[in-house]
């Protein structure tokens, strides 16, 4: 499990990345809206 | 499914369709959607190159995912995305095979709860992250300009694709969507199906079909062979909402 924590580091930054701002910028270029009220 | 070694490599050939400049989205209404999630899965770091994150992505958000991958690498300096697209029940599976994968970027909320329910997510790192539509494209030139059962019943969609209700999640959604706007009865007659939304967009483009339900995400981007026809009033019953 070398990169066991690392992957999941990393892999929660590009979560980070998707819901932070700059993310839904890009989203909403691409037709996507924010999730609204229902994200958790 | 199509797999893309890391964001680096461009665009798929899944985007041959272009997009027209002169979108007109009927009347503004709100819209039915599907719910976007993000999901960490657990295990399979044993196989991982540790500068790598591994996310199948639903198909309908493959040119978005791309520019996140492509700023996610931009901050992280060694670090790939390897993205794998596909529909999200097929993604689904392939965890469900042990797939080695990092996060799940799902088109439906109904794959992650399972994946969910099967422990195969890390505990609260599940996300909505995004929603999406159900526009109807029409090829270019096409006089279909949809309001209404009345406007796809005439002459000019008597090919209509609403997905495929197999796959999930755009197929049951559209399928929910147009029940409750009372059209799927009445188009039946009408309707083709096509394996995924990239897949209707492709046979719209060509023509082979006269309109098509897709995600907004497979709206085209550039001016060319499709258009956005309308986009179906208000659908915001329950059982047109997946999951929570």
């Amino acid at each position: 499990m070398i990169a066991a924590s690392k992957q999941q580091a990393l892999a929660r930054a590009f979560m980070d990345l998707v819901r932070s701002g700059s993310g839904q910028q890009v989203l909403a270029r691409h037709g996507v809206q924010p999730p609204g009220g229902t994200g958790r | 499914m199509r797999t893309r070694s890391s964001v680096r490599t461009g665009r798929s050939s899944g985007n041959d369709a272009g997009r027209p400049s002169g979108f007109r989205p009927w009347s503004g209404s709100r819209i039915s959607f599907l719910l976007v999630a993000l999901g960490l899965v657990i295990g399979s770091g044993a196989t991982a190159n540790a500068h790598e994150v591994r996310a199948p992505a639903a198909i309908s958000l493959e040119e978005a995912a791309g520019e996140l991958g492509r700023q996610f690498q931009q901050a992280h300096p060694g670090v790939t995305v390897r993205f794998n697209f596909g529909t999200s029940d097929d993604l689904q599976t392939h965890i469900e095979a042990a797939a080695p994968v990092d996060g799940f970027l799902s088109a439906g909320q109904r794959q992650m709860d399972a994946l969910e329910k099967q422990g195969l997510l890390l505990a609260g790192s599940q996300r909505r992250v995004a929603r999406n539509a159900m526009p109807l494209i029409a090829p270019d030139g096409s006089q279909l300009q949809s309001q209404g059962v009345a406007d796809l019943k005439r002459p000019a969609a008597q090919r209509v694709v609403p997905g495929n209700p197999k796959p999930a999640p755009a197929g049951p959604y559209a399928e929910q969507r147009l029940r409750a706007l009372g059209w799927w009865d009445l188009l039946q007659p009408e309707f083709l199906f096509a394996e995924n939304l990239r897949h209707t967009r492709k046979r719209v483009a060509r023509g082979e079909v006269d309109a098509g339900f897709v995600d907004t995400t497979d709206l085209p981007s550039r001016p060319g062979a499709l258009k956005e026809a309308a986009r179906p009033a208000q659908v915001v019953a329950p059982s047109a909402t997946p999951g929570r």
